[in-house]
């Protein structure tokens, strides 16, 4: 392999990576963990998801007491799920990023040094 | 053994599992891991993430219902992303897909109606047209690959398509860009040598021609062949 085909290689997934975080944090961003809680007023039970948006700690009612609990429960694990998958391919991906990063610079440093 | 073999083969088997296949023929650099399997061509050091497939007639595509391809896309854990500023698509990992490493994206030969990234109703994909696809797709070959017949160019034509393609490189690095495509077409040239790939380019004419022609004369100070 030359080393021009390396410095194209290298950047090309550097390129292809910072695309999929890009994507990964978007979707974390449109999809935060959530819980849900049940409150109990004047006997009547309420359910509500609580999930943090920013800074911000959102409440949404869910509904009261004929909502479905288990259901809704069963349906959230499976996204939290999702979401601590795509928590960690994000950690994966940006380490993998900063080792081609590095070798791009060193990739790059030996065309530029080879080419004068 | 390379980088993501087992993503790729799993790609290849749903798709020729949906039929697929048939209508799709295997170009760029991911030709190579394929070769690689039936003649004696020196390994290569990488194969990049994004796997192309050229669609053989869009036309017989662009009325539904056809072929899921892009419902096969989601099952396998890939999501659309079009561009920002063009309508072209490609499939990229999904957030939650642990295992998948590959971007792939499906291409075509440009025609009168076909000029900007063009949506297929039949298989519910957006094809880019690419220049010069129709060389590649003319003289395709059906290669076994894992047990999996997959259609590929043959590899003469694939190394004097990326000979010519490497001239119409443009933009950061076109220079760089063209020395990995004319890398890549030595793999194949030095295993089956420099007439052979120039009575190969003999049977294609016009600005292609010029184009590999250019690039051949490039290839011959580069390597000394």
């Amino acid at each position: 392999m030359g080393l021009e085909a390396n410095v194209v290689y290298l950047e090309e997934e550097i390129a292809s990576l910072q695309e999929r975080i890009a994507v990964i944090r978007s979707f974390l961003q449109a999809n935060p963990s959530a819980s849900i809680y049940r409150r109990s007023i004047k006997g009547r039970d309420y359910y509500y998801k609580k999930y943090r948006k920013g800074s911000k700690s959102i409440s949404e009612s869910l509904g009261n007491g004929d909502f479905d609990i288990k259901e809704a429960s069963r349906k959230l694990k499976a996204e939290n799920e999702k979401v601590k998958r795509a928590k960690g391919q994000l950690a994966k991906l940006k380490k993998e990023m900063s080792a081609l990063k590095k070798q791009a610079k060193i990739a790059r440093k030996a065309f530029e040094h080879v080419r004068v | 053994m390379f980088e993501f073999e087992k993503e790729f083969a799993g790609l290849l088997k749903e798709f020729y599992k949906s039929e697929v296949l048939e209508h799709l023929v295997l170009v760029g650099s991911w030709c190579l891991p394929v070769y690689h399997r039936h003649y004696p061509i020196a390994r290569f050091a990488f194969t990049t993430s994004d796997v192309d497939f050229s669609v053989l007639r869009p036309r017989d595509f662009k009325r539904g219902p056809g072929i899921p391809l892009h419902e096969s896309m989601l099952k396998l854990g890939y999501l659309p992303k079009s561009g920002i500023l063009s309508k072209a698509e490609r499939y990229i990992p999904a957030p939650d897909a642990e295992r998948n490493s590959l971007s792939v994206e499906f291409l075509c030969e440009p025609g009168r109606d076909v000029v900007d990234p063009l949506r297929l109703p039949g298989l519910g994909i957006v094809v880019s047209p690419l220049s010069y696809q129709q060389v590649l797709l003319d003289n395709a070959v059906t290669l076994d690959y894992q047990g999996i017949p997959v259609k590929v160019p043959s590899p003469a034509v694939w190394a004097v398509h990326k000979i010519a393609v490497s001239q119409l490189r443009e933009g950061k690095d076109h220079e760089l860009k063209m020395i990995k495509d004319l890398d890549n077409a030595m793999v194949v040239l030095k295993w089956l040598g420099k007439d052979k790939l120039v009575l190969e380019a003999g049977h294609i004419k016009g600005k292609f021609k010029k184009l590999f022609q250019k690039g051949f004369q490039l290839l011959e100070t580069r390597y000394e062949i």
